[in-house]
Order: structure tokens, then sequence, then C-alpha cells
């Protein structure tokens, strides 16, 4: 009663301050203070005003703004004692004293939630990265993004890596729509369409397989914007040179994407230098140890035309080629359990490359030496066309199917000046492929899977040639002018079958595999002089194998660090070469040891051999003519091609230190192969294939980066050394070993000031030596490369590359740019481009190649000035 | 002496009673500090209490299955500024761990970052908005409350039910325990799985014991560390950079790597 008096008397001073305190303490019916009670005080709506904890003593104190609304709830709550609630009317007082007495109640509280946030569970193998996170918004297709994504390389033919592996598939929206040409959807599809990029790995398309959970296969997955769903869409692009007239580059991408169907057709017309033909890729051998095989035998050209093309630049800068391309492509849900897959393309490229060589051969004490001026044109057309079924049909059972044909017809000119006379060279290739792979995959328990694989195909090759060169017609010994046919009928037809039992365990996986193949090979040349045979240098060389193998496979993880495989293949072959029957038995082991996340870093030692028969053309009988002025012979079978191979890696990485290291050495030791026995005259040359001791090769190579802090630049240094001892037989009755040891140094650094500009420059050394017959040469080239990156506003953006080379006391640059501009919110983007700006027209490369000294020029496309406007919708 | 005994046992289990009983509850622990939205690494969390003290641990190698630890994984951010390469989860044997002592106002914590980082601190003083918002989880109603907390915007939901000041990491300070919480990004979050009180479960309300030779530093001392680790991040990135210049790093941010900062 003293106390509210008291606080009676308080009540206007803290009615001014409009605060209310409230305090009092809270105890047990013992009369013990409860510690860490809570007081809530509510106003009339819920909301909560303030809220306390009682000390251990059991004392509470709480000071709150008055609200509006004066009657408040007062809650004190205490584990393992009643609730109380009270109310509280303050219009008059604004200083409370409010005691609390709670009961003791046996709390007991069990619950458990386990519905909860499933939905933001991510897959465990996916990495989804979101692609405006990377983009700088300059790039064009699909593969130019993909280079910019963590995670994810582009190789330079077009090929992609994602965590340091090729990968299996590329899938749009989960589905797969291109299996092995997935090259015709990067290069072409519009960088813009996609939203995020997400990296599968231990992807299994097959799905009993990949319940065995055991695939380290990776595969890409592209998720398109939301807006691209369920309607057409694509993009028209137009460019056009406006310095030089003749440069082109149109480009169309139309798709669309439903649940049942989806659908691509991708188009582009271009003539700076990207080949139509090089996006599809020839023939896929994949030889997965722990799942699914697949086998695509090809027949051999035999006569080749040389483009003189020069692969160490970009094909921007020395190729000339105009290229159309064509691709349609969908996959279609027949039923949940079926879908269906199509390609079709059509590639078309026309090239001409005009090239000056002159070669050398140091043999002896007489080197033969010649000089060529080539006009070279080839027009090449692959069209082709492939479907595929897959069918789930149960839990247990999954069947595929895909058929592939392709037809690929060439023609190749090539007018030629040798030394001062000339020569003519025409093909003109017929080239036909079937394939068809039948996969059925049976679940036998929950560890163990049958993979029966089915595979036939054929490859034929009708290959006509005609050459007029005088001196191949005075070898002949017919009159100069005269005109000189071979027309080659090869082909290589082939079935097989091969179980694999896969069985994956808690440490152990252990692959049994049964294969039986047999193939029917035919090399089959006609040679005609002015339409007359001449059968010296005919073939019809007839290769049959059966062959029969056992697989064994085993990985043991020994723990997180340690793992190590072991494999074993088994072969008997039956090869019966033009009726010619060998019995062949080869023993092909692999060991390998992978030590992982140690302190001084990741190590990996293996061994493996590689034995197999011959191929068919190194066993034809006659000599055989494979360009204007070399004749190649085969011998008679003699064994099989043994070699051997070594290979050890470390990788650390030191982020204390600010470094890293990484080596890899490589021995390969080919104990028997089919080697060459060389012929070389003033004008012709005749090569024979003899059994015969190979070479040893040694490579190593190491590189160091550092990371200065105070600098901020990072710096690399790389090199690779080479040793190589061939043996080789030029006209000679000896082999004499050719030893070659080639280096190359590499240091750059990179820049990361905070400036909108920064920096990549290095330079390159590379030297090359070879010894044969006690003559040495050597050769070097230097190269120095800058590029800088210009962030000029958020809409425009420029990009500056440029390589100076040194070479033969010759030096050369080049200089590329490329501007931006990306206006915001418009469907069209604007870029131009300009090649070569310092307008170098021929380049000249010099090369050794054993006892061969090779020097080209080739003529480089001239400065030109590209824009090119896109319009999406 | 029947009756004795029957008296004893009887005071026996009430003192035991009224004495510290302790409880547990397990959380969902999902660290998404590059990506948002709560995609990211989902690992197990516990924290146990009684009326004086809790322990919060996570990132412990026990809890998690091990094909998790070493899963490799990319992430990036949101905002489209950069991503990383994360090379497993992120566990150590004592996991890290937060210990809240109510009477002693001082929090303890350790954070594994490569190595052990000990912090001793005053119990933040977190200035809780609450909301009147509910919802229930399981069968608690839960009520909302924001804060902004070292860098982030916080909403919790709290019930009053279990009324004790504690909850998930360093989170604390609300008129009951905190069984949900996230910033408003969901970089970070925080989920109920259960609870159990009392329990007789043998993990203990415990105080974090660091090595000999290593004391508990001050939040300034952390703050030094934390930039440090940046530093070595950022200069980890460049390195890689040069060696795969194919693949592309971008510098490490503060709030990609620390819930506080």
């Amino acid at each position: 009663m003293k106390n509210n008096f008291l606080v009676l008397l308080l009540v206007p001073i803290l009615m001014l301050s409009q605060e209310v305190k409230i305090s009092g303490t809270i105890k047990d019916n013992q009369n013990r203070g409860i510690e860490s009670a809570s007081v809530l005080v509510y106003d009339n709506l819920e909301n909560t005003l303030s809220y306390t904890y009682s000390n251990e003593r059991g004392n509470y104190n709480l000071v709150f703004e008055k609200p509006i609304n004066t009657q408040i709830k007062v809650s004190v709550v205490s584990l393992g004692y009643t609730k109380k609630e009270i109310t509280l009317d303050l219009t008059l007082k604004s200083n409370l004293l409010q005691s609390f007495i709670l009961e003791e109640k046996t709390e007991y509280l069990k619950e458990v939630v386990i519905e909860a946030n499933q939905k933001i569970k991510i897959n465990k193998d996916t990495t989804t990265i979101k692609v405006t996170s990377f983009s700088n918004k300059t790039e064009q297709t699909v593969e130019d993004l993909l280079k910019k994504l963590p995670g994810i390389e582009v190789q330079k033919d077009g090929s992609i890596k994602a965590h340091g592996k090729i990968i299996n598939k590329l899938l749009i929206e989960g589905e797969d729509l291109f299996d092995k040409n997935y090259k015709l959807l990067t290069k072409n599809l519009d960088a813009k369409t996609l939203d995020a990029v997400q990296i599968i790995d231990a992807f299994e398309d097959n799905p009993i397989l990949k319940k065995m959970n055991n695939s380290d296969k990776v595969a890409l997955n592209l998720k398109l914007k939301k807006d691209k769903q369920n309607i057409w869409f694509g993009n028209i692009m137009v460019g056009a040179g406006i310095v030089s007239e003749n440069r082109w580059k149109e480009g169309l991408n139309l798709g669309l994407l439903k649940k049942k169907i989806k659908l691509f057709y991708l188009a582009d017309y271009n003539n700076s230098g990207e080949k139509a033909t090089d996006q599809i890729s020839k023939s896929i051998n994949e030889n997965n140890l722990f799942g699914e095989n697949r086998y695509e035998k090809t027949a051999k050209t035999l006569f080749s035309i040389n483009s003189n093309e020069n692969s160490s630049f970009s094909k921007s800068q020395s190729v000339f080629n105009k290229a159309l391309f064509n691709s349609l492509s969908f996959s279609k849900k027949i039923n949940p359990e079926m879908t269906l897959r199509g390609v079709g393309y059509f590639a078309h490229d026309d090239q001409l490359q005009d090239s000056n060589s002159q070669t050398q051969y140091n043999i002896a004490n007489n080197p033969v030496f010649f000089a060529e001026t080539n006009n070279y044109s080839a027009k090449k057309i692959l069209s082709s066309g492939e479907l595929e079924l897959k069918y789930f049909v149960n839990e247990d059972n999954y069947l595929t199917n895909i058929i592939i044909y392709k037809n690929n017809p060439n023609t190749i000119n090539s007018e030629l000046l040798f030394n001062q006379d000339r020569v003519d060279q025409a093909t003109s290739d017929k080239n036909q492929t079937f394939y068809n792979h039948f996969n059925h995959t049976y679940r036998l328990s929950d560890n163990i899977v049958l993979n029966n694989y089915l595979y036939f195909g054929k490859d034929n090759i009708d290959q006509n040639s005609r050459i007029e060169s005088p001196f191949l017609n005075s070898f002949l010994n017919i009159n100069s002018e005269s005109i000189v046919d071979v027309i080659a009928k090869n082909s290589n037809a082939y079935f097989g079958l091969k179980s694999k039992l896969i069985s994956r365990f808690k440490k152990l996986e252990y692959t049994l595999g049964l294969q039986f193949e047999n193939s029917k090979e035919i090399i089959n040349n006609s040679f005609f002089e002015n339409e007359v045979h001449n059968t010296t240098y005919e073939n019809n060389t007839v290769l049959k194998q059966y062959e029969f193998s056992l697989e064994n496979n085993f990985r043991y993880n020994l723990n997180q660090k340690l793992d190590a495989t072991a494999s074993l293949n088994i072969i008997q072959n039956q090869f019966s070469l033009n009726g010619n029957i060998n019995s062949i038995f080869i023993l092909n082991p692999l060991f390998s040891i992978n030590l992982k996340k140690t302190s001084i870093g990741n190590f990996t030692l293996s061994y493996s051999e590689n034995n197999k028969p011959p191929e068919i053309n190194y066993l034809n009988g006659n000599l055989l003519l494979s360009n204007y002025r070399t004749f190649e012979k085969g011998t008679k079978y003699e064994g099989v091609f043994k070699s051997k191979t070594l290979f050890f890696s470390h990788n650390l990485f030191n982020d204390v230190k600010r470094f890293s290291i990484g080596t890899s050495l490589f021995y390969t030791n080919s104990k028997d192969i089919y080697n060459k026995e060389s012929q070389i005259t003033d004008n012709l040359s005749f090569e024979k294939h003899i059994y015969s001791k190979g070479s040893n090769d040694f490579t190593g190579s190491f590189n160091l980066v550092n990371y200065f802090r105070k600098l901020k630049i990072a710096t690399k240094l790389e090199t690779i050394q080479n040793w190589n001892e061939t043996p080789t037989r030029v006209n000679s009755t000896a082999f004499i070993d050719i030893k070659t040891y080639s280096s190359s140094y590499k240091f750059s650094i990179t820049t990361y000031f905070p400036l909108p500009i920064n920096f990549d420059f290095g330079f390159n050394y590379n030297y090359y030596q070879s010894e044969f017959n006690s003559i040495q040469t050597k050769n070097i080239i230097k190269d120095a490369f800058v590029n800088f990156a210009y962030n000029i506003s958020k809409t425009w953006l420029g990009e500056i590359n440029s390589t100076f080379y040194q070479m033969n006391s010759k030096n050369y640059s080049f200089i590329n740019a490329i501007i931006n501009y990306n206006p915001e919110e418009s469907r069209f983007t604007y870029r131009l481009i300009l090649n070569n700006a310092s307008n170098q027209d021929e380049f000249t490369l010099v090369s050794l190649d054993n006892y061969t000294f090779y020097k080209s020029s080739i003529k480089l496309v001239p400065r030109y000035l590209l824009l090119t406007v896109k319009y999406r919708f | 002496m029947k009756k004795i005994i029957i008296l004893f046992l009887f005071l026996a289990t009430s003192l035991s009673f009224a004495q510290l009983q302790k409880g547990i509850i397990y959380y969902g622990e999902i660290n998404a500090l590059q990506r948002g939205d709560a995609k990211g690494t989902d690992s197990n969390a516990y924290m146990t209490f009684n009326k004086e003290q809790s322990y919060y641990v996570s990132a412990k190698d026990s809890l998690e299955k091990a094909e998790k630890i070493y899963k490799h994984e990319i992430s990036e951010n949101e905002d489209g500024t950069g991503g990383s390469i994360k090379l497993g989860m992120k566990v150590s044997k004592q996991g890290d761990q937060v210990v809240y002592n109510i009477a002693k106002k001082t929090m303890w914590s350790n954070l594994f970052l490569g190595k052990q980082f000990y912090v001793k601190e005053t119990t933040p003083k977190l200035n809780w908005k609450i909301e009147k918002e509910t919802k229930k989880i399981g069968s608690f109603i839960c009520k909302k409350a924001t804060v902004f907390f070292r860098g982030r915007n916080y909403i919790a939901w709290f019930t009053t039910e279990i009324a004790l000041p504690f909850g998930p990491w360093k989170l604390n300070g609300l008129p009951g325990i905190i069984l949900e919480a996230y910033d408003t990004n969901k970089y970070v979050y925080w989920y109920f799985k259960s609870i159990e009180y009392p329990t007789k479960i043998k993990e203990n309300v415990k105080y974090i014991s660091t090595p000999k030779g290593i004391v508990f530093k001050n939040f300034d001392e952390f703050k030094l560390f934390q930039k440090d680790e940046i530093d070595k991040t950022r200069d980890k990135h460049r390195i890689a950079q040069k060696r795969f210049p194919n693949v592309l790093f971008v510098d490490p941010k503060l709030s990609e790597q620390f819930i506080e900062f």
C-alpha cells in the first residue's frame, strides 16, 4: 500500500516523459525467485510493446513508451511453469509494480518437423551457374559464354570440358538434342537466350546405370530464359564488311521449347574463316571402364591433297572459306517412357587457299630440295541424319537405339608449281557412313547391372583422283602429258556385341566385359595411265578380323585420399589378311594410383600397355599413290603394335605462400611399330612400312603460378620439354635414330589494377633441335602478346588483342579489335570487328620435322572491318 | 523406512527437476553466402540448452555424411558480381560452436576457416522488432521478429512457448526460443527439425575448450582475421586464374565468406 502511494507520487513526472515502467518479482509457490522467466507486454491489439527476462533473483524491470490505448496485457512464461497473464490499465498509473507467482508444471516438448524445406534442397550432383554473372554482353554464341563460366573450358576444336572432363552430353532444358554433335548448338545458338548453365557431375543418361551412382561423366544443361518457353523464339544476324566489302556474316536461330517437343533450327553463312564441316564430329569412340561403350569404325582415305592451312593462327586470320550451315534438331516425348530424338544437318565449305613452300630433306650428303606454289580449292559437303529412340521399359530395363547416316562428298583441286613445272591434282570423294548402336541395360540387383551393347556399321569411301605430273609420268615411263587416275573403293564394315556386368560395392567397383567383334576392311584401288590399267600400283587388300575379348576392371577406393584402379583386357584375334590367317593373342594391362588432398598436393601414377593389331593401310602389298609425289607400300602381317606408357603428375596449391605448382611426366616406349623406310628422290618419295623398333618419347611439363599481393599482378611460368628418339631409315639400309629435343618457355603477367583497363601480356620462347646423320638443325620462334579490355561504359565495351611474332629474323604483328554496343532494353545489338589491323598480308612459317626442313608462306586474310547487327525476337 | 526412501527419491527427482534440465533442438543450417535464395550446402546443426546457457554447433564432421563433406561445388552470387568454386563442405572435428551464458552476459564462439579461430565477446545486444505476424512450426505458434545484425537483416520466428532467449548461431535475446531464422535474401537459413525437452541425450550444454596455447580473441581481432582471410582468398583466386585462364575467378567479398561482417 505504501508502495502504491509512492508510485502515485511519481506518476505525474512519468506522465510527462510518456514512459511506462513496470517492475516486480516472479516467484514460485515456495517463494523462490524464478530466473529467466520472460515477461512480455502487449497492447490491446496484441502488438508486442516490450519484453525482458527476470534475473537470478526473479526480478524484472521494463520501461516502454506509453501506448495510445492504455489497456495492456502482461504475460509471464518460464520453462517448467504455467503461463500467467494479466491485464492492466495505464490510464492512471505509469509506474507499476507487478509481481507474479507461477505454478510448477511438468514440461515435456517433443516435436519433429520433416516436411519443411524439402523444396530448397539442391540436387547434390548439379551446379547451377547463372550466366548474367559472368557475361560482359559481348558474347555472340553459347560457346563464347561458356568460355567465361567457372568450371567450364571450351577447347580449340569446340569440344567442351566441365569440371576438368570432356562433357558427355549437352542438354537443353534437360533434354538431349544433339548427342555428340553439341558443337552445332554451342557454335550457333545466341548467347542471349541462356539463363543458366548447370554442370551435372556424375551424369548418367541411362536411368538404370544412374542408380549405381558410379558415373564419372559430366554433362552440361542449358537453361533458357523463361520467356523462351512455349513460344517460337530466335534471332537474325546480318553483318557486312564496311571497309572491304566482300566480308559477310549472316545467321538465323529459331527455337521452340515445349514440354513434349523441343526443336531448333540453326543456320549460318560466313566467309570469316570458321568452317561449317568442322562443327561435326567424324566418329565417336568411347571406352568407359565402368559404364557404357561406343565404337564407330572408319574407312581410310588414301589419296590426300594438302591445303597448307596453318593451325597456329586463329581461323579468321588465315582461312579463306565460305561456309554455309543448316541444322534442324528435335526431341519429342512420345509418352513418358519413350523419347525420340533427331538431328539433320547440311554443311558446305568452299575454300581457296594459296601458299608457297620450300622443303628440304637433309639426307646424307645430298639434300633434296624443292619448292611448291600451291593454289588449293576445296568444296566439301556434309549432310547427315541421326535418329535415337530411348525407351525406359520399367525399373529394370532400359533400351536405346541410335541410327546415324552421313553423306560426305568432297572435291578438291590443286594447281601446283613444283619448282618450275606445273602439276595438277584433283580428287573427288564420295563418302557414305552408316552406324547403329543398340543398348539394353538390365538391373540384376541394387549393386549389379548387365549392359548388352550391339553395334554395327559401314563406312565407304569412293575416291577418284586425277594427277597430271611430269615427274610422276617420267617415273612411270609414259608421255609427260599423260594423266594418271587412281580410283579407290575403300570400306570398313563391322558388327559387334559386348556384354558387360557392372557392379559396385562399398569400396570396390568391378566390371566384367565380354566382347565379340567381326570386321571386314577393304582397300581396293585401280591405277590408270591414260585410262590404261597398270596393275603394279593396284591393291586389293582384304582384312577380316574376328575378335574375342575379356575385360576385367577393378577400382578400389581405400579411403577419401587413396584409390587404385587395375584393368586387364585379354584379346584373341583371328586376323585374316588376304586369306592368310594369323591368330593373335594380346594382353593390355593398366594400373593407376591416385593420392588426393594431401598436405603436399595430389599425385597420380599410372602404367599402361597398349598393344593392337596393325591397321589395313600398313598392309598393302603394292605401291599406292598417296599424293602427287609419294608412293606408299605396306608389308605383310608381322606382329602387333606394342607400346608402354608411364605417367606421373603432381599438383600443389599453396595459398599461404601464394603459389601453385604443377608437374607432369609422360614416358612412352613403342617397342614394335610399323615404321617407314623412305627413299627420297628429287621428285618423288617412296615409303615402305617395316615392322621394327619404335620410338622413345619423354615429355615433362612444369608450371609455377605466383600472385604478388602488393603489385596486384599474377605471373605464370611454364615450360614443356620433350625428348624423342625415333629410328628412321631414309635413303639408307639401316635405321638411324633421329634425336629431337624441343622446349618451350612461357611467361605471362595479368594485372588486377583497380582501373577500368586491365592487361594481360607475356612472351613465349620455343626452341626446336634435331639431329640426324650428325647434322644438327635448330629453330627458334619467339612471340609476345598484349591484350587489354576496356569497359568504356555500361553499354559500350572494347577489347584489343595483339600478338608479335619473331621468326627467322622476321617480325609480324597482329592486332584485332572488337567494339560492342548493347543499348539497354533494345532488341538490337551492334558489333564492330576489326581484323588484322596492321594488314599483314603474308606469313612465313618454318618447321622442322625430323630430317625435313619445311618453310611455308601463306596468304593472310587482309584487313577488314565487319559490322554486325543482331535482332532478337 | 520405506516412506523415507520414497520421500528421498521424490526429493531427489524434484530437485534435479528444479535444477538444470536440458533440451535439444535440431536445426538445418543452409549456407548460401555466395548465391542466396537458400541455394547452398544444407548441414546439420543442433542446440542444447538449459535455463542458463545454450550451446549451438554446426559444420561438425560427425554430423555429416562423408560424401557430402567431399562434394565439390561451384556457386555464384545472385547480384551477378562473381562466384567461387567450393571444394567440398567445410567441417571440423568440433564444429563451429556458439556458447551463450545469460548470467555472464558472454558469448564464446569458434569458426573454422582452415584453422580454428576462437572469439569471446559480450553478448551482442540485438534490437529486435517484434511483429504481429505469426506462423506455425510444428505445433508451435511462432512470432516474427526482425533485426539488423552485423551486415544482414534477419527475420526470426520464435515461440514464446519456450521462454528462453536462445537461438541458432549468435541470434539471441527474443522472449522465446528461435525455431527458424534467415536473412532477407536467404544467404543463411536456419530451419527447425526437431526438439526434445527435457532430453536424456548425452550432448551437454557445454563450454568451448581451446587447445593449449590458443586463447580467445575479441571481436575486433576477429574482424582483422576476416580481412586477412579475404586477402588470402583473393590471392588464391588470382593464382588459380593464372593457372586456368579459361576459367573465371572473381574476387571474394566478406559477405560471401562470413555470416557476420
